[in-house]
């Protein structure tokens, strides 16, 4: 009968610690290194650095988008470049949108709608090597509270650090998230 | 009387003229109002007056009528997981690790659930022409235990689309679509081309291995592959024989 019960703590502790829930552990268990996700954060403050900068070398290629002769080409979590593309044979790299946190876009007539962290942000691109603001919507994308991936420890995601741009893998003290 | 008919002729020439000579300026940003393209890993699309973005595991709808002034419209939940989207006529496509999503998107404002085709567990673009879908599927740490192929559907009962054909990939990621051409990035391994002349029958043209590829953007015979090493374009004239155009270096 002791036996059976302890199988079934067993089977019962299991499907708790495996749901993708996140469960706080336990503070009294001793210190226990394991590895780990954690957040990299970007700060509330720096993600409102949004401008119209120099082109510079294309970088960690992320999403593209075609608009006319223009093609838009993310650099991942850093902002937008805008390559001239009336002659495919010679694309001509002429800015670049400083937009932290940056992902996604899409572009309609010479407006550019780009994610800044949490905030939707309206462009204008009519004249594409000095773009400027003309609306910015805040905290419509809410931060990402847990890694991608399943059946791992994390550090617990802490709004008031910032936006959360990604996830690295790293040995953690006493992780109190999983999922 | 007869006059007037001629006269009336001339005018009606005149104004089709003028609207082909517009829809040859399509897609040219001097034209206000024409929305551009994005690559199948997009999470961000326009149709029409509206701008549909993926967040985690929901769908939010911005009305962008007025361009410069986008207002915030609604939040529809729809599930963890969420990777791409894909606009196609008034439907939306979405691929999740879970599997393929459609949408109803004829009340533009607030898209419904149609279907939903789920498979293993893996990362997945979509994109979709006439009665077809054609979804990649890879393994990869985020992904988890995914396989590497391109499924075709058969989407012509939007309610219950149902898969016609399995490729073995190696490893894909973005694809794209334009007429009988069927673009795939096969990740570090190069990018693959295939004649969907019959639609659930992909056949495999070329494969160049000589660069690293993400995604494309297949449009008016330029195909636009990123990739880890850089942004490369290629003539699809003649799509049995891709040729490269030009490159712009990428970092890392």
């Amino acid at each position: 009968m002791r036996k059976h019960l302890l199988g079934l703590a067993v089977v019962v502790l299991t499907g708790l610690l495996s749901s993708c829930n996140m469960k706080p552990y336990d503070d009294a268990k001793p210190p226990v290194t394991v590895e780990g996700y954690r957040p990299i954060y970007l700060s509330h403050a720096d993600l409102k650095n949004v401008f119209a900068a120099p082109a510079h070398t294309l970088k960690n290629a992320g999403k593209i988008y075609v608009q006319g002769h223009f093609v838009f080409v993310n650099e991942v979590n850093k902002g937008i470049h805008i390559i001239n593309n009336q002659n495919p044979l010679f694309p001509q790299n002429i800015a670049f949108l400083n937009i932290p946190g940056n992902v996604d876009l899409a572009v309609k007539g010479t407006v550019l709608y780009a994610d800044n962290g949490p905030d939707l942000l309206a462009l204008d691109i009519s004249n594409p090597t000095n773009a400027t603001l003309l609306k910015r919507i805040a905290n419509v994308f809410p931060n990402q509270m847990y890694p991608p991936q399943t059946g791992v420890s994390f550090e617990c995601v802490d709004n008031a650090k910032g936006v959360v741009v990604g996830w690295e893998k790293v040995s953690l003290l006493n992780p109190k998230c999983r999922r | 009387m007869k006059k007037y008919y001629y006269l009336l002729q001339t005018f009606t020439l005149g104004i089709v003229l003028l609207l082909f000579n517009s829809c040859g300026k399509k897609g040219d940003s001097v034209s206000p109002g024409s929305n551009g393209t994005g690559g199948s890993m997009a999470r961000f699309a326009i149709t029409g007056d509206y701008l549909y973005t993926l967040n985690n595991n929901s769908l939010r709808v911005f009305d962008i009528s007025q361009p410069g002034n986008p207002v915030a419209g609604s939040n529809i939940a729809i599930g963890d997981g969420i990777e791409t989207l894909f606009p196609y006529e008034d439907k939306l496509f979405i691929g999740a690790r879970a599997g393929m999503m459609i949408y109803d998107n004829k009340n533009p404002t607030k898209p419904e659930f149609i279907s939903r085709y789920t498979h293993v567990t893996s990362c997945d673009p979509v994109v979709v022409q006439g009665k077809y879908a054609y979804v990649t599927l890879r393994d990869g740490t985020s992904c988890r235990n995914g396989s590497n192929l391109l499924d075709v559907l058969d989407i012509s009962n939007l309610k219950t689309p149902i898969r016609v054909n399995t490729i073995s990939l190696l490893h894909p990621h973005g694809l794209g679509i334009d007429g009988n051409d069927l673009f795939v990035s096969e990740g570090d391994f190069g990018l693959k081309v295939f004649n969907v002349s019959d639609p659930a029958h992909p056949r495999q043209t070329q494969f160049i291995q000589d660069v690293k590829t993400y995604d494309v953007i297949p449009q008016n015979k330029i195909l636009l592959v990123t990739g880890k090493d850089g942004l490369y374009q290629y003539d699809y004239s003649d799509s049995t024989q891709l040729k490269l155009l030009s490159t712009i270096p990428i970092a890392n």
